[in-house]
């Protein structure tokens, strides 16, 4: 019987009372305790999250460290180039004092004392001649190109384009050709040559001249130069032609230097000048003091030189010859006459442009061909 | 568990935790701040960086896996100067040493196309701010009078106002780094045209016949250095640029790369005392990585030499200097690199 009841198995087996008439005391049967698995994935996840807090403040404050220790080299660096610069201003180094502040200024464009040297630095660069020089160029930092798409980059070589930014629009119209060379062609053919043309004659006039003959070399390849770049090229090349000679042969430096100085350009008076004295005295020095007398003279016609001045008096007395006048007593006249320009040279002929600005719009007027050469005339006579 | 035991163990576990923190805190910004003045860029890894190490002769080398480098990005043509400096003056510590050498590498990363300038180093020209001086000179001017970008920077400018290309960036190599860089790659293989006697550093001068010759690093330095005679500097440049494309074809002939990329940060690291440049390493390994792509057809080769390019002169003091023909470097220019250009209709 007892194996029989159906009450007796079913506790038996752990199942809850069957009905209304058990009666017997039950142990309540919980769930499974998870907790202790719950508590260590927390402590896992906030490990974890600690450790990655960790890496990202080591990052940020690497960042910071970087930025900061980059901004005080930077910082000393200006100071010390801005205060190098002065020292070179005071003591006539110009072209190193422009150089120390236009780097100055492409660090920290803000430092107006620094514009104001450039300027000055500059002014006395080009003081030798009257040369309209290039006007000193607010250096502004450039955003970064845009490169998502051909039409937003053609927009933005556009926009640089309109604001004359032509090494802008050089480097958006390669980024566009080295994605699509086909996109907008002729257009983008246009913008380029332009550009180049632009820029080179930009880079002509602020003496930097291979630099600007090669850009118009680049802008050739689209079709030949208009007469004002061309210009400009032939007297920039005119230019290098003459400064090889400088120092390692004074007479065709002078030579070369005196049809520049005709057209007033750059720095060329100031080296024909130079030239002129130093061919001087290499003439007194082979005993020909009249061919001497006249560089002295073409040398201090162009450009003022009062420590030059004794010499190239001396040098105008020793070309004085003696003539038996009836009387028996020696006079001497000495008429030199002095042509300062100088005719053609033999392989080169500068183009003398007119005016300086020079825009893609506004091309320079050239002035005639100038045919510099020859030999200076001297003519000595004794009366 | 007890309750204390429970607390134990939580205060070693937040301690443990916070020493982690600070741990990993102090490793990410010591490696972020070391990656970033050595020029790599710790999150955009464009070479392999698996620790290698110099194989033993015979032994076999298992090509390592790498990632690819990342060829030139730019659009624009880039240049580099690439500049030797004079031993003499480096042993005899005469201040700032001249350039002993200078060569022009370009590649338009467009047209894939290369040229390769040599400038003799005893040419007359003017240094901007500096006035007329041989081109060797432009070096230490800049360094003694501090200025900006220091003497490379003076030589780079002077370059440019000699050849009108744009340069972007220089590198000195010191002899020890190059020497180290060539026994890197193995040596090099050269045909040396005519007979001609080196000298590499700390070993005895030796001949080496018109024939191929493997040469290791010294020897490679010494046939890069040597003159025939005095005031061969044409011949010397010539040489200086056949290493240079023995070079490329040692890496791209004998299949080097696969071994040599892992190994690239750790040599940068050992070399980089030796090597003065504005580039970062990934530049470089961009720039090396176009340039071993481009065929040695492609590449345009050239020095500033006799008959036409330049002239012989004696100045006043006895100096016998190289006055340069402005209209014939002009044409090697072009011929280097405006033909070359991805400027063009």
């Amino acid at each position: 019987m007892t194996s029989s009841d159906p009450t007796r198995r079913t506790r038996s087996a752990g199942a809850p009372p069957a009905g209304p008439d058990d009666t017997q005391p039950r142990r309540a049967i919980r769930p499974a305790d998870r907790r202790p698995w719950l508590l260590l994935g927390a402590v896992g996840v906030i490990a974890l999250l600690a450790l990655v807090l960790a890496a990202g403040t080591g990052y940020t404050s690497a960042v910071s460290s970087v930025q900061l220790t980059l901004a005080g080299q930077s910082a000393s660096a200006i100071d010390d180039q801005f205060n190098l610069g002065v020292e070179d201003l005071l003591a006539g180094r110009f072209d190193l004092a422009s150089q120390r502040f236009e780097y100055v200024l492409s660090l920290d464009p803000g430092r107006s004392d620094a514009a104001e040297l450039l300027e000055r630095a500059r002014e006395a660069l080009f003081e030798p001649t009257s040369t309209p020089g290039p006007t000193p160029t607010p250096i502004t930092p450039t955003p970064t190109l845009d490169v998502a798409s051909l039409d937003g980059l053609f927009g933005q070589a556009q926009v640089a384009f309109a604001s004359n930014d032509w090494g802008r629009v050089i480097e958006a119209a390669l980024v566009i050709r080295s994605r699509d060379p086909d996109y907008r062609r002729t257009e983008l053919n246009s913008l380029l040559a332009q550009a180049l043309r632009a820029r080179g004659v930009q880079r002509i006039l602020a003496r930097d001249f291979e630099l600007g003959i090669y850009d118009l070399a680049l802008a050739e390849r689209f079709g030949p130069l208009d007469g004002g770049a061309a210009s400009w090229r032939n007297t920039a090349a005119f230019y290098t032609f003459a400064n090889s000679f400088f120092v390692v042969d004074w007479a065709r430096a002078a030579e070369n230097f005196a049809s520049l100085c005709n057209g007033d350009l750059w720095d060329a008076c100031f080296k024909y000048a130079r030239a002129a004295m130093e061919y001087g005295h290499q003439l007194m020095a082979s005993g020909t003091p009249c061919a001497a007398a006249t560089q002295y003279a073409n040398s201090l016609n162009t450009r003022a030189n009062p420590a030059l001045e004794p010499t190239a008096t001396w040098a105008a007395q020793s070309c004085w010859t003696p003539t038996p006048s009836p009387t028996g007593s020696a006079t001497a006249t000495p008429t030199i006459t002095v042509s300062p320009t100088v005719g053609p040279s033999a392989t080169h002929t500068a183009t003398l442009p007119g005016a300086a600005s020079d825009t893609p719009t506004s091309t320079p007027s050239p002035s005639p061909t100038s045919s510099p050469t020859s030999t200076p005339t001297e003519t000595a006579t004794t009366g | 568990m007890p309750a204390w035991l429970l607390a134990v163990l939580g205060v070693a576990f937040v301690l443990a935790l916070v020493a982690s923190a600070v741990l990993v805190h102090l490793a990410v910004r010591e490696t972020v701040i070391g990656l970033t003045f050595t020029g790599l860029n710790p999150f955009q890894p464009s070479v392999g960086n698996l620790p290698g190490r110099t194989p033993e002769p015979g032994e076999t080398v298992e090509p390592a896996a790498f990632a690819t480098p990342v060829p030139w990005s730019g659009a624009e043509r880039v240049t580099i100067l690439l500049m030797g400096l004079d031993y003499r003056d480096w042993i005899e510590r005469r201040g700032y040493p001249r350039t002993d050498s200078m060569m022009l590498v370009s590649i338009d990363p467009i047209t894939r196309q290369a040229g390769m300038l040599s400038i003799p180093r005893d040419l007359w020209v003017e240094i901007p701010g500096f006035g007329h001086n041989r081109i060797n000179t432009a070096y230490p001017s800049g360094e003694v009078n501090k200025l900006p970008g220091g003497g490379a920077a003076l030589a780079m400018r002077t370059v440019e106002s000699v050849t009108g290309v744009p340069i972007q960036y220089y590198a000195i190599i010191e002899f020890s780094a190059f020497e180290r860089m060539i026994d890197e790659i193995g040596g090099i293989d050269v045909l040396v045209p005519e007979r001609i006697k080196i000298s590499p550093i700390g070993r005895l001068s030796r001949w080496l016949e018109a024939k191929p010759y493997h040469l290791d690093g010294a020897e490679a330095l010494a046939y890069a250095r040597v003159r025939k005679a005095a005031g061969d500097d044409f011949g010397r440049a010539a040489r200086q640029q056949q290493v240079a494309l023995a070079v490329i074809d040692r890496i791209v002939g004998f299949d080097v790369l696969p071994t040599l990329l892992p190994r690239i940060p750790a040599l940068y690291e050992e070399l980089r005392s030796g090597i003065i440049t504005n580039m970062t390493l990934d530049q470089m390994v961009s720039f090396g990585w176009t340039a071993i792509q481009i065929p040695k057809s492609d590449i345009r080769r050239g020095v500033i030499g006799p008959p036409n390019m330049v002239g012989f002169h004696t100045l006043p003091d006895g100096q016998q200097v190289i006055r340069p023909v402005p209209d014939q470097i002009r044409i090697l220019r072009d011929q280097l690199f405006t033909e070359t250009s991805a400027i063009g209709p």
